[in-house]
């Protein structure tokens, strides 16, 4: 069979996380990924996450993962968190049929609009995401993504409260 | 003159709204916020947003919004939308002390990050997170941030499937 979709289990918690790390080391971030594949597996059980499987003549070819977020301004969205197509298999429509699905699901639900980030390096990514209608909100109103990691936040959250600013 | 801070509840939805608009006016995004004051109270009362207001002598003067996101990397995380401090009750600590209640949120929870996005105009606020540890992560990895809207979903997702992508 060629291209197969189906939503991810809990049961696909192993090959979702071999996706992971291999698109993490295609984004020269290998470190990124630090759930385990046992948090992996309860967080699309208790649907705080959710993905995507392609399969193309049955191997594993892809996958997409997003998860539902409401914002002040627009409601409910859905944040695209990862999409991907293993090397060996694109070219074959395995990607265009990954985000047509994923459409459908937030067209089905009506939301406000589906949000992902790109690397700014990753142009064969970014004529993907613009030959579908996204828009790089970075770029159009200015937008930058700002995080403050575990260890700040302790920092920021024990420290005493008449401290200086 | 000394503040409080307090969980925002529904009762607070009106005054909320009316900050929302203030802040993105201030943002020069006055088109921005499309939620109306009931569903802005509707999501506080199911939990789909939370955050804290400031109040002096009773008066709402600042907030700050959020929701939890699940990361594919890092697990559950807050994403705080909307931190403002009204112009008249500028520089006196209310801002951080907003900050103060959603770090210790996050702390309580052991959450791996916190996230949020800031436009790259705007200075003061840029410095203001640089001071409290927090990571531009354009500059740091390159990310930028992407939106696919409503109208391109629905293009997308009724569109003929030979549209040369």
């Amino acid at each position: 069979m060629p291209l197969q979709i189906i939503s991810a289990t809990s049961a696909h918690a192993a090959e979702i996380n071999t996706l992971l790390h291999e698109l993490a080391a295609f984004e020269k971030l290998p470190e990124g990924p630090e759930l385990s594949e046992g948090e992996i597996g309860e967080a699309i059980a208790n649907k705080n996450l959710h993905g995507l499987l392609a399969y193309m003549d049955e191997e594993l070819a892809g996958f997409a993962l997003f998860d539902y977020s409401f914002c002040t301004w627009q409601g409910k969205y859905m944040f695209l968190h990862e999409i991907f197509v293993r090397p060996a298999h694109r070219k074959h429509g395995v990607g265009k049929g990954l985000w047509k699905a994923i459409a459908k699901l937030a067209h089905e639900q009506n939301l406000a609009r589906i949000q992902l980030d790109v690397l700014d390096w990753n142009t064969d990514a970014i004529k993907f995401y613009k030959a579908f209608g996204a828009v790089d909100f970075t770029k159009e109103e200015g937008w930058r993504d700002f995080r403050v990691p575990r260890s700040e936040i302790a920092k920021f959250a024990a420290a005493n409260p008449s401290a200086a600013v | 003159m000394s503040f409080t801070i307090i969980p925002a509840t529904t009762d607070h939805a009106a005054v909320i709204n009316s900050m929302t608009h203030e802040l993105a006016e201030f943002e020069k995004l006055p088109k921005g916020p499309e939620l109306s004051e009931n569903e802005l109270r509707e999501a506080i009362a199911e939990k789909n947003l939370f955050g804290f207001v400031a109040l002096i002598e009773e008066q709402v003067v600042g907030f700050v919004m959020c929701y939890y996101g699940f990361s594919t990397w890092q697990g559950k995380f807050i994403f705080m939308e909307d931190l403002y401090v009204r112009l008249a009750h500028r520089k006196g600590g209310i801002g951080k002390a907003l900050w103060k209640e959603v770090a210790k949120v996050a702390f309580e929870q052991n959450l791996r990050r916190i996230q949020w996005t800031v436009l790259d105009w705007n200075t003061n606020a840029i410095n203001f997170y640089k001071s409290i540890g927090a990571t531009d992560m354009h500059d740091r990895d390159g990310w930028l941030d992407f939106r696919l809207f409503r109208p391109a979903i629905a293009k997308f997702v009724g569109g003929n499937s030979d549209n040369g992508v």
